[in-house]
């Protein structure tokens, strides 16, 4: 395929099953996916996302009052961005253009994709791209997932070095620094990860819609829990409702699309400076220039425009998304809990999510090698 | 000889009981589990780290592991867990005209296991289950365990599963043992949908493409773990907390320590964070770093089925109670243990956790909306939870402390510099283990700034002396160096400097303006 930016990628598995994409790296937020296209077996390639990518990353160490924006006041692409080599990636290497290689792939069996009874088992498979960005410390490995069946899995997992220290107990844990021995106070983080996701299945590319889907119970009616299908015609920001089993659809015209089912999401941010850090949902307009939930400098990268200006706040703003690819941001939060395990390197912590084929083929697109 | 017997037999059951718990004790000092060859699981991980278990097959439950012992890299083994297993399979449709425990209505072993092949676990080796192939067990590559600059270690895991056909739907129930010490149990859900409706009109499915005749029913997957924990050389010292994280009208969040007295039931709410943590042998209330234990995070907590006017055990999600042999499934426990209470939420009901057994119930739920792809035959959906160490190794697992060598910085001699020059200067640093090193670097002078990749740039605006330093690690062992750092001038030079460029520049600048007067003489004559 050709990329208008970046550079073409394509795997392929023996199922028949195929991603193309174009990858750039960005000098604020490193990897970015564009193009996303998805052949499912016996199928032709279609367009699920235009643009995949992180867009923002919140560090708030429990003892501050304020946390580290790292896209946008740092940065997690240029100089943040890691060489690697074969220490660093079990995989294959990418160097785009004539940049050091900060990319790897890689490809793994994810066990029993679909088994039914006596029926043989099917094995599934996962291409995997990361990069990894260095923030003070800690190393963030950001990566997109694209397994044979079509789902999209983005993920940051957190390791690297954690120096931050606090008199304090009700901020951190008590642990032994292993290098020396000391006594120390840990300092407790909370992360939160919001992924931007562009989507453009549509032929045109603007004509998807999103639906909320909820599944309130209704004890007065024999405890039954009636599919209630909502469209977001405007811009929002919403929250997960586990009890109510919530989950978005973007569908095109003709009802292909994709889920994103908020099944990792145990931990709610919130914040006191980021008013939109407490959603786990956002669903705007395209807009060229909004590409970080926080953007505080006009001079950032391709942001040349007072109009940018501003935050995820801001820029939900009940704009209709009606004839405009709906962008939809999603945010993810952990707590990083030192112990022994994390010192002198932090043990892989990973948060992460996927995206589902929702109606994307009328049947398994594996049924006939079953 | 019967008055002689019956004084010493007292005294012969008293030597029995000696000796059986000398051979208890010292079955516990070798730390090893206690089953036949054929029901002994053990991997042995390319960091040292080591997994023993014994497992059986029953009816109901199909696999239970029990005696879980850990041997961290370098260390010796301890007992993790006295038993483990998949407590119920609860499937409420939203029509909620059904409920199915599976589990204690069906049952995934006996005829509800399904025997495997190479298809099913072709990178692992199948082991039989009475005389059928039934247990994959398969040694892999998980994710990242830890990175550093310069390496990047993949957890390796011991993957065990059983495949139950239970109606239309497949379970794969597996339980992953990674080389960092975590555990994972997971379920997988493949195989059909099981209901639908002809009424196509009811709010509580969706038509799948190719047929108008059947509303295919949404449905709730409540997967229930039974985990008796048991750290340790004592069975009866464990100690449960709850780590609640709020935040504060300062911007500050608190961590606040709840360790549990009697048996609970708890809720997740995703707005206050909470962490379970059990502990072997806590002697105070706020753990130290001397204390060592297992981690469970509620992460997968986007759906949760409650209907307590129905089933109130489903208002909670995580169960600490004392361990009882009667108290075997989360619900219709009843059924196989008529003597019983019927549910865990009844289990827990106030009694002591002091000096007791523990067992934690988690539940994890899955919402599934039948999609197109579901025909005929569903990918399957992974669901579980991550068991954490803590504090269990005295490191990061896998990293050997006493074999990584530091990075050594090459000499830095002391250095002079004119206000105004700019300075482009390459640190060097060298690691016998060939890892990569980052550099970091405080009191530099003003202007100047260094990069990670240990680049000093800039160009001085403050003449004085710095006594600066300059760190480099492998992000295992840090090296420092410290130097002392002229910078000769005036803030004044400075300004002048600032402007024109350079003492170069001002020369150019006189020079330029010489022989511009000099052409101009020329041109005249």
């Amino acid at each position: 395929m050709d990329c208008a930016v970046g550079e073409a990628f394509e795997t392929s598995f023996d199922s028949g099953a195929n991603w193309q994409f174009c990858v750039v790296l960005d000098e604020q937020h490193g990897l970015e996916l564009r193009d996303i296209h998805y052949r499912a077996p016996g199928d032709f390639s279609r367009r699920v996302l235009s643009h995949l990518h992180l867009g923002q990353a919140l560090v708030h160490y429990h003892d501050q009052r304020q946390s580290d924006v790292l896209i946008g006041e740092n940065k997690l692409g240029g100089d943040a961005l890691r060489v690697l080599n074969e220490n660093l990636c079990d995989g294959t290497l990418h160097a785009l253009g004539d940049n050091d290689p900060y990319l790897c792939s890689t490809v793994r069996n994810t066990g029993l994709l679909a088994k039914y009874n006596l029926r043989p088992g099917l094995q599934g498979s996962q291409y995997q791209l990361f990069s990894v960005s260095q923030y003070q410390g800690l190393s963030f490995q950001i990566a997109v997932a694209l397994s044979e069946d079509g789902r999209i899995a983005p993920s940051v997992t957190l390791s690297g070095q954690s120096t931050a220290r606090t008199d304090n107990p009700a901020y951190g844990n008590q642990v032994t620094d292993p290098l020396n021995n000391a006594q120390i106070i840990a300092t407790q983080a909370s992360v939160l990860y919001t992924w931007r996701m562009v989507f453009a299945m549509s032929a045109e590319g603007d004509n998807d819609r999103v639906e909320e889907f909820n599944f309130e119970l209704i004890p007065s009616l024999d405890n039954r829990r009636p599919m209630e299908i909502t469209a977001l015609e405007v811009e929002s920001l919403r929250k997960t409702n586990p009890d109510a089993f919530r989950g978005w659809r973007v569908l095109t015209d003709i009802g292909h699309g994709y889920y994103l089912d908020p099944q990792n999401s145990g931990f709610r941010y919130s914040d006191t400076q980021n008013n939109w850090a407490q959603f786990d949902l956002a669903v705007t307009a395209f807009s060229e220039c909004e590409k970080h939930t926080t953007v505080k400098h006009t001079s950032n990268s391709q942001t040349n425009n007072t109009q940018c200006v501003g935050s995820l706040d801001s820029f939900v703003n009940g704009e209709s998304i009606a004839n405009q690819k709906p962008v939809l941001w999603y945010s993810m939060s952990r707590i990083f809990r030192p112990k022994a395990e994390d010192f002198p390197v932090v043990s892989s912590m990973q948060v992460d999510f996927e995206i589902i084929p929702f109606d994307w083929t009328p049947t398994s697109p594996f049924e006939s090698t079953q | 000889m019967k008055q002689a017997s019956t004084h010493l037999l007292p005294l012969f059951g008293l030597k029995l009981l000696a000796l059986l718990c000398l051979l208890i004790n010292s079955s516990i000092a070798l730390g090893a589990p206690n089953c036949s060859a054929d029901a002994l699981i053990s991997e042995t991980f390319s960091n040292g780290a080591k997994w023993e278990m014994c497992w059986e097959s029953r009816i109901r439950e199909n696999l239970v592991l029990s005696d879980v012992y850990y041997t961290p890299p370098g260390g010796s083994a301890k007992r993790v867990l006295s038993t483990a297993r998949l407590s119920q399979l609860h499937v409420a449709y939203d029509d909620s005209d059904v409920t199915y425990n599976d589990i204690t209505q069906y049952g995934l072993g006996g005829g509800y296991m399904i025997s495997l092949d190479e298809s099913d676990c072709p990178l692992g080796e199948l082991l039989t289950i009475q005389t059928r192939p039934g247990l994959c067990h398969w040694r892999s590559q998980g994710n990242d365990n830890y990175r550093t600059p310069s390496r990047s270690v993949s957890a390796e895991s011991l993957t065990l599963f059983s495949v139950s056909q239970v109606g239309a739907y497949a379970y794969i129930v597996t339980w992953k043992f990674f080389s960092d010490g975590a555990i994972s149990p997971e379920v997988g859900a493949t195989g059909a949908l099981q209901r639908s409706s002809e009424n196509t009109e009811l709010p509580f499915g969706r038509l799948l493409s190719g047929s108008n005749e059947n509303l295919w029913l949404s449905h709730t997957h409540n997967y229930y773990w039974r985990l008796d924990f048991d750290l340790g050389e004592n069975a009866n010292d464990d100690v449960v907390t709850e780590s609640r994280t709020i935040l504060k009208e300062t911007g500050q969040r608190e961590t606040t320590i709840e360790r549990f007295a009697t048996e609970q039931a708890r809720t997740v709410n995703p707005d206050t964070p909470v962490a379970w943590e059990i502990w072997d042998n806590l002697k105070t209330n706020t753990p130290s770093a001397a204390d060592s234990g297992y981690r469970i995070e509620p992460i997968r907590y986007g759906h949760r089925l409650e209907r307590k006017g129905q089933e109130p055990y489903t208002e909670f999600d995580f169960f600490v109670t004392v361990a009882n042999d009667c108290e075997r499934f989360a619900s219709q426990n009843a059924r196989f243990n008529p003597d019983c209470l019927n549910t865990v939420a009844q289990y827990a009901n106030g009694e002591s956790l002091s000096s007791a057994d523990l067992v934690l119930w988690h539940r994890v739920s899955f919402h599934h909306v039948p999609r197109d792809e579901d025909q005929r035959h569903m990918h399957t959906h992974w669901d579980g939870f991550t068991i954490e160490p803590l504090n269990i190794h005295k490191n990061t697992p896998g990293i050997n402390l006493n074999a990584n060598s530091p990075p050594i910085i090459t000499s830095i001699d002391d250095r002079h510099d004119q206000l105004g020059t700019r300075i482009v200067w390459q640190l060097a640093a060298t690691d016998a283990d060939g890892d990569g090193v980052a550099f970091e670097a405080s009191n530099l002078p003003d202007g100047l700034a260094m990069s990670r990749r240990g680049l000093i740039e800039g160009t001085p605006v403050a003449a004085g002396k710095y006594n600066a330093t300059v760190t480099a690690t492998d992000d295992i062992a840090t090296t420092e160096m410290q130097f002392s750092w002229v910078i000769n001038g005036d803030e004044s030079e400075v300004t002048s400097r600032g402007f024109l460029g350079s003492v170069h520049a001002v020369w150019l600048l006189v020079l330029s303006l010489l022989m511009l007067m000099r052409n101009t003489r020329c041109h005249v004559s």
